[in-house]
């Protein structure tokens, strides 16, 4: 378990400084092309993959999963943002082994803090998301504890599974978007949840919620996303800029 | 950003703090119970006496209490079988105890996994050498705060 963090974490410094770069390359791009840029904030559509799934399935081979993320530009620094998925991840405790799968969707809206120079196109922002997701959990086994050990050790093989789950959530969302090619846009973003509700299976509990990750104490969950997404200019109309 | 945005998000922010941990840790309290027997004196019921040099062991397992003195033990039982056969001893004589019960796996939390909970069957049978009798006071074994079996002697 705590071996998967470690590689997430490793993976996500390393596009990090990637993001960097891109970014200050970027910089000197945008100086040479100045005089011909008019203020490209137009009515768009932005369509993009959440790479971090993908990456995490080349090491853990059994978590699959895929994220679809959209966002609509409403008005100068909003955004209307949508995002699907389905995820199949196992998670393996020291006394329980899971696997959950299912879809879900998550609804809300970025503000972009940051303001650009002329021609540029990155975000710093924050977002809020509502998400719903639809699920089962198996429970493949566990074992049941017992301190002095006398008769030795209870092990279980129920391969139970769990169907017609649900869990609904709110989130707060951080993190970067950067234009690295026009167009296209590379982000980086963390994740913090809190459970608003969920159907528990009868006589166990939710581990893992595809969409919101493991519940941890005070039904919280944290996440990251990195994501590559594509700009579809949708209108000519320009948007105000302030 | 405006004032009002800020403030907005800092409510927000409140909203999510919280710790970030997995889970709680796992206590005997909350685990497999084991069976709390304690020793009454068969002319008194309500009084509690000593037994003075106790052995118990289940059949081919090592010693879980050797010669004490104590009026009340706590034994587990076996997680992978509905019957348990202990044995104790008493200055030299020996009792058997035949504890039959029913078992039910409870889910306890994600870094504990599960224990088990227990029922008491009326099968339950102990030979009468120095033991007097035995009454079943509690069916269910759930935790160890009550008493399950109280045996007289």
């Amino acid at each position: 378990m705590n071996k998967r963090y470690i590689f997430k974490y490793i993976i996500s410094f390393v596009f990090l400084l990637f993001i960097n770069l891109s970014w200050s390359q970027k910089d000197s791009l945008q100086i040479a092309e100045k005089d011909s840029l008019k203020p490209r904030l137009i009515n768009s559509i932005r369509v993009g993959v959440d790479l971090s799934r993908p990456i995490t399935q080349l090491i853990q081979k059994q978590d699959i999963g895929l994220e679809v993320t959209t966002d609509i530009r409403l008005k100068n620094n909003w955004y209307l943002a949508a995002d699907f998925g389905y995820e199949s991840e196992p998670t393996e405790e020291d006394y329980i082994h899971i696997h959950s799968k299912g879809s879900y969707t998550k609804l809300g809206f970025n503000y972009n803090a940051y303001e650009n120079l002329k021609g540029m196109n990155n975000e710093v922002y924050v977002g809020m998301r509502y998400g719903f997701s639809s699920f089962q959990q198996e429970l493949i086994s566990y074992s049941a504890l017992d301190f002095d050990n006398y008769f030795g050790e209870y092990f279980a093989n129920p391969n139970t599974t769990f169907d017609g789950l649900t869990a609904h959530w709110a989130a707060l969302h951080f993190g970067l978007k950067v234009e690295t090619l026009p167009n296209l846009y590379l982000s980086v973003g963390v994740h913090f949840k809190k459970l608003l509700g969920d159907k528990k299976p009868e006589g166990f509990d939710n581990l893992y919620i595809p969409g919101f990750g493991s519940v941890l104490l005070n039904n919280n969950a944290v996440g990251f996303n990195y994501t590559i997404s594509y700009l579809i200019p949708l209108s000519k109309k320009i948007i105000k800029q302030n | 950003m405006s004032k009002g945005f800020t403030f907005f998000i800092v409510v927000i922010i409140l909203f999510f703090t919280g710790s970030c941990e997995v889970d709680d840790i796992c206590t005997k309290e909350i685990l497999t119970p084991k069976l709390i027997l304690t020793f009454h004196d068969a002319s008194d019921i309500e009084t509690r006496k000593e037994v003075d040099t106790l052995t118990v062991w289940a059949d081919n397992k090592e010693n879980f209490y050797n010669k004490t003195k104590t009026d009340s033990i706590a034994i587990p039982l076996d997680m992978n079988n509905d019957v348990v056969h202990y044995n104790f001893v008493s200055n030299s004589i020996l009792d058997t105890f035949q504890i039959h019960y029913d078992r039910k796996d409870v889910f306890v939390s994600r870094s504990c996994g599960y224990k088990m909970n227990f029922t008491l069957l009326n099968e339950t049978e102990l030979t009468q050498n120095w033991v007097h009798d035995f009454e079943i006071k509690t069916q269910n074994i759930e935790n160890e705060q009550t008493v399950h079996i109280q045996i007289y002697h």
